[in-house]
């Protein structure tokens, strides 16, 4: 964890949590680990592709059989027609941008294997970034009770 | 202006092609509007034609008097003449009777007892006796006074007397005028007597104004304020001003009700139970087009969202209600007053056979009927129309695409309009086609109820009236007067004959006609089966005489039976306490006597005289003689069965019943005393009028059976059509066609068994109790009470199969549409 | 993997002569047992009139589709409403409940039309994966949009069919909603093993599936 705030650091980019205080009471059956594992993947990509002094924000709530949580950063974003892709093994993207970073392309992927083995799914939203050259990306991460 | 015109055209256009595209359901709409609107006039033409019947009835039957004086003294006439609320007074008087084989009275009216009475339009030849010795009678009392073939000018010779006192003698009169046949004569059925108009003139020649007491006919003054309910008061009011006792008083109460006002009772229930008929079949025009609603309403929802505005689309929803209407409300009115003009004049047909008019005159067309009706049609179609445009142009064009029945105009209300309030079911573990017709009906159970409820009353009024209509037993009636066998003799007497006392019935009973003899001569006939007969006594009390009948047990029940009876006794207690009943429980108290009080005086039976002290158990609702004692009675006090016979009975086969009359009359053409009286006759008589009257109870039943079955049609189609997407949904999860049919043949089965229950658990006490109270007012035919199974049978059986085949048709209706048309949003 | 559901030349022709419509052009695909298959395409693309053909809601012009073994359209109607019942589930965009019945009556009425009672302990266990169980007696008017899905979601699940068709679950639900049925319906599958094919014009939704089948002009253009 603290390797990420490290990171984020770095490029002055701001992490923040909505409903920090519901978020820590949320039960979780699951074995913690792996979850934060999943989360620090995600925020090590988004760290990675966001400019600097941008936000990512994480919200997380209860949903009826789930746990809901979001990732929000205001990066270069995923092109739509490569969501499916992205979560595929050594998938880097086809932008100069991803070329130019240090990465194995496995990250999303282990996201995803993570997430399914638990029973939950995994999805890549567009982001909510205003800019045409920093769309964003929105990482969805549903986990079954 | 040229736009206006192109939009008003292109609406039209949309119209016509929607109904066209729903082709179906457009030709349900316009057959139930059809339907409905016929029944409209039908109601009212009924309504007005029987009024009008009355009507031109009433002149000729009832006369245009208002009422009328009996035994009107003189002094009593002149306070009349004077008293100004009396117009137009007719004086009738009698002048005696004829000596004939019938009895046949001779009476004179002044002219305006002629007008008052209608009595010409009894004239069949001729005219009314002005002068002299003219006489008007009629074929038939010319003939039974021994003369045929008489025309007016003849002269003829009869014998008559001027009061009981005279003896008869002869005379010579001019016939002036025949009176017409019954059409009862007409029909070979005998008069029982008859009536003779003389004039004037044979009246001062051969009576006397003090020993003839006068009938009075009259009219009252147009500022007097009468109806049918206050007649009777009003009248008597005036009457005791001239010193004229009430029982002097008789009431035309069908002329007044019918002429002038029916009262406003009489008015009330008439026109509630034309409102609620008529109420009836506006709720189905209005039940009908709330049928695909929910279809319109997605339709209009389109047309919205493509850009009409709300006038255009209330224009749009009253064009296509008037394409259905405009064709179906004439063509209903039309066939609704052609069928009930047919029937209605069957009816008349019918009904001038037995009574004595000929009523053809009067027009049963009533433009306010049909035009009524028309506009009834049309304002309940207009009405219909009212919801859709009034929803459609209150909510969005999402809202309406996405409409379904019963939800409201915003989302607040939608919550509270929720169905069932709650929003909780307690449900079934397992569910089936059947739990699901259940849940269906369950959900809806306003409307369930609504038209199980009214199903169930319009069963339970065809419940009650089969029990009337069913109950009505003419032979029943027809024994009234032939109590058994087919032929009736009994004697034909008087008591206080001073000129002719052979026809006392004391002294008839001295050499009696009816005797052991003529009773074997009677079974020497070929034919005859059985010989039957009831003896008679005279009573004599102090200076009154009177018959007394003698009743074997049979009788007596029977006559006991017949209702209207005063006090409780049976045969035996009657025979224990030797007690003797009077005859007419309406005139027991007139007459003076009331039960418990003894009677004293002797009985005769022609030969011996016995003394008696009874006391009075009570009386019969009509008997033919006086008063009545029991059969053992009579043997107590010594007399002899068959000593004294004032009836006898003639049983014979069907085939053999016109030989055995021929016989009869050719055996009694000698005796004056004896009359004979045919049960076929009698019967005929009864059936005619049995008939009408189940007729048009039947009538009505029919026309009440169909609201009902348009009211299930509609119920079962509106809850069907408004789930047809769930029935889609239902068989794409699996539902087989059969388990569709099934459900709802078991819905339609739910409802029958609602409506039964109903109407059975009401109907069936209220329909005794119907006929209970009809027995008592001894109406017509009510005898013994029958359960009306086969009409009950009747009523289920249709019901059932109402129901069967439509959820048949409606499956198959289902079905036909292709599952992912009903899915498709 | 067996092949659970299978179309040979597919088609379905609407009208004649030059005015027809080719809804559905001969298709032909394979879809594996277990598999979850998303079928994305524009409004009009005759995705919808695949899907019920896969059913055997609708009869195709020509071609065949097999389940299992079964030609399906060589039976009669009611044979294949059995069939329905039995080996497919049915989600709908919308208006999937019966409104006379309550949640669980609804749930188990496949079982109920086939005559089959009702175990309690596995209607529960469906009914707490989708997280509906404390509403059972409710009245489906009274469920919220995504609520109803889980409900039709349940039902579908609860006969244990072959293959779960789903035609545009998520159209009428806001995006929260849309992405638990997905999750839901991802979860059902795999904890009870059963095939889904899915009409999804929702991209995010289809990244949940195994294989993406993208139709064009009522053909198959790709899949992934």
């Amino acid at each position: 964890m603290s390797c990420i705030i490290g990171k984020a650091e770095e490029k002055k980019i701001s992490i923040g949590v909505e409903d920090a205080e519901d978020a820590l009471s949320y039960p979780l059956n699951h074995d913690s680990r792996w979850l934060s594992e999943a989360i620090i993947n995600v925020l090590d990509n988004s760290i990675k592709y966001s400019p600097k002094g941008s936000s990512i924000i994480i919200s997380v709530s209860m949903r009826p059989g789930f746990v809901r949580i979001e990732i929000a950063d205001t990066g270069i974003g995923i092109p739509r027609e490569e969501y499916n892709k992205a979560m595929t093994r050594f998938y880097r993207g086809s932008r100069d941008e991803v070329a130019n970073q240090k990465g194995s392309g496995v990250g999303l992927y282990l996201v995803s294997k993570i997430i399914r083995m638990h029973g939950g799914t995994v999805t890549i939203k567009p982001g909510r970034g205003t800019s045409p050259e920093y769309p964003g990306t929105v990482i969805l991460m549903q986990i079954p009770e | 202006m040229k736009t206006r015109s192109k939009g008003d055209k292109l609406i039209n256009r949309l119209a016509l092609k929607n109904n066209r595209k729903n082709r179906s359901r457009s030709l349900l709409i316009m057959l139930s509007i059809f339907l409905s609107t016929a029944l409209l006039p039908m109601i009212t033409s009924y309504g007005t034609g029987l009024i009008r019947y009355d009507r031109a009835a009433a002149d000729i039957q009832y006369g245009t008097y208002y009422g009328m004086f009996s035994s009107v003294t003189e002094n009593q006439l002149e306070a009349v003449k004077e008293n100004a609320a009396f117009t137009d007074i007719g004086i009738m008087r009698r002048c005696g009777t004829l000596d004939c084989a019938k009895p046949a009275s001779l009476i004179y009216l002044d002219s305006t007892a002629v007008s008052l009475s209608s009595y010409t339009r009894l004239l069949a030849e001729g005219r009314m006796p002005e002068k002299g010795n003219e006489i008007l009678a009629s074929e038939g009392m010319f003939s039974a006074a021994g003369l045929k073939d008489i025309s007016p000018g003849d002269r003829v010779s009869l014998s008559f007397r001027p009061d009981e006192k005279s003896t008869f003698r002869e005379a010579e009169f001019t016939v002036s005028g025949i009176i017409k046949n019954t059409s009862a004569e007409d029909a070979g059925i005998a008069a029982d007597g008859y009536t003779c108009v003389v004039t004037e003139d044979f009246f001062r020649k051969y009576c006397s104004p003090d020993e003839s007491s006068a009938t009075v006919l009259f009219r009252l003054s147009e500022d007097i304020d009468i109806d049918s309910q206050t007649a009777s008061d009003v009248i008597s009011g005036y009457a005791n001003e001239c010193g004229i006792r009430n029982s002097q008083i008789h009431v035309n109460t069908m002329y007044i009700m019918l002429a002038l006002n029916p009262g406003t009772e009489i008015i009330l229930t008439c026109a509630l139970l034309i409102a609620c008929i008529i109420l009836f079949s506006m709720i189905a025009i209005y039940n009908i087009f709330q049928v695909s609603l929910v279809q319109r309403m997605q339709e209009y929802g389109r047309i919205k969202a493509v850009g009409a505005t709300a006038g255009q689309l209330r224009k749009l929803i009253t064009r296509e209600g008037m394409f259905l209407a405009v064709p179906s409300i004439p063509a209903g009115s039309i066939a609704g007053y052609i069928s009930a003009y047919f029937t209605f004049g069957w009816i008349v047909r019918r009904a001038n056979l037995i009574q004595d008019i000929q009523v053809d005159s009067f027009t049963f067309f009533s433009p306010a009927a049909v035009s009524g009706s028309i506009l009834l049609a049309a304002l309940t179609v207009w009405l219909a129309m009212a919801k859709p445009k009034r929803t459609i142009a209150n909510i969005s064009a999402v809202e309406a695409i996405d409409y379904r029945e019963g939800i409201s105009l915003n989302r607040s209300c939608r919550k509270k309009h929720r169905k069932n309030s709650t929003g909780l079911r307690k449900g079934y573990e397992n569910v089936n086609e059947k739990s699901l017709a259940l849940a269906n009906i369950a959900s809806d159970k306003k409307h369930s109820v609504m038209t199980m409820a009214t199903m169930g009353l319009t069963c339970v009024l065809f419940v009650v009236m089969s029990n009337c209509a069913g109950n009505i037993d003419t032979e029943y009636e027809a024994r009234k007067s032939v109590a058994h066998g087919q032929f009736e003799l009994s004697l034909d007497y008087t008591f206080y004959d001073e000129a002719y006392p052979e026809n006392n019935l004391d002294n008839i009973l001295k050499d009696n006609p009816l005797s052991s003899n003529l009773i074997n001569r009677i079974k020497k006939i070929e034919g005859v089966t059985d010989v039957r007969y009831r003896d008679v006594l005279v009573s004599r009390m102090g200076r009154q005489l009177d018959s007394v009948e003698v009743l074997d047990r049979e009788d007596f029940g029977r006559m006991y039976d017949e209702g209207a009876s005063i006090g409780e006794f049976t045969y035996d207690s009657a025979t224990e306490n030797s007690q003797i009943l009077f005859g007419w429980s309406s005139f027991l108290a007139d007459m003076g006597f009331s039960p418990g009080e003894t009677v004293e005086g002797n009985l005769e039976n022609g030969n011996t005289s016995v003394d008696f002290s009874m006391e009075i158990a009570g009386s019969f609702g009509h008997s033919n003689g006086g008063w009545v004692i029991t059969e053992d009675t009579f043997k107590n006090m010594g007399f002899t069965p068959g000593s004294c016979i004032g009836t006898i009975w003639v049983d014979c086969s069907e085939e053999d019943i016109s030989e055995v009359e021929k016989e009869l009359n050719t055996i009694l053409a000698d005796e004056n005393h004896i009359d004979i009286e045919s049960f076929s006759d009698s019967l005929k008589e009864q059936e005619f009028g049995g008939l009408i009257i189940k007729y048009a109870i039947y009538a009505l039943l029919a026309v009440i059976s169909i609201i009902s079955f348009a009211n299930l049609a509609n119920t079962m189609i509106i809850s069907i059509t408004t789930r047809r997407r769930e029935y889609g949904i239902m068989q794409a999860v699996g539902m087989t066609g059969k388990q569709l049919c099934r459900s709802l043949s078991f819905q339609g089965l739910i409802y029958t068994g609602g409506t039964l229950a109903v109407s059975l658990a009401a109907g069936i006490p209220l329909g005794f109790l119907a006929f209970r109270w009809c027995k008592q007012h001894a109406l017509f035919g009510i005898n013994v009470y029958h359960f009306p199974l086969v009409e009950l049978l009747f009523m289920t059986a249709a019901l059932m199969a109402m129901q069967l085949s439509l959820s048949w048709l409606l499956s198959r209706n289902l079905k036909r549409e292709s599952l992912v048309e009903r899915i498709r949003y | 993997m067996k092949t659970i559901l299978r179309t040979e030349n597919l088609c379905k022709y609407y009208g004649s002569g030059s005015n027809t419509v080719k809804a559905v052009d001969s298709v032909s695909i394979e879809i594996r047992r277990g598999e979850f298959v998303s079928i994305i395409g524009k409004s009009g693309s005759g995705k919808s009139t695949l899907l019920h053909m896969l059913g055997g809601l609708d009869y195709p012009t020509s071609g065949r589709v097999y389940l299992g073994d079964m030609d399906i359209f060589s039976m009669k109607e009611d044979a294949l409403a059995v069939i329905r019942r039995r080996k497919i589930g049915f989600i709908f965009q919308s208006f999937n409940l019966v409104s006379s019945l309550n949640i669980w009556e609804n749930v188990v009425l496949p079982l109920g039309l086939d005559g089959r009672k009702a175990d309690r302990k596995w209607v529960m266990d469906v009914l707490e994966t989708l997280g509906i169980a404390d509403k059972i007696n409710n009245l489906p008017e009274t469920l919220s949009g995504g609520q109803q899905q889980r409900a039709a979601i349940a039902r579908a699940v609860i006969s244990r069919p072959d293959v779960i068709l789903a035609d545009e679950p998520t159209g009428n639900l806001d995006s929260k909603s849309s992405d638990e049925v997905v999750a839901l319906l991802r979860l059902s599958a795999d904890r009870y093993g059963q095939t889904v094919v899915m009409i999804t014009h929702n991209e995010d939704a289809a990244q949940i599936a195994d294989r993406t089948m993208v139709i064009e002009d009522g053909q198959v253009v790709s899949f992934r």
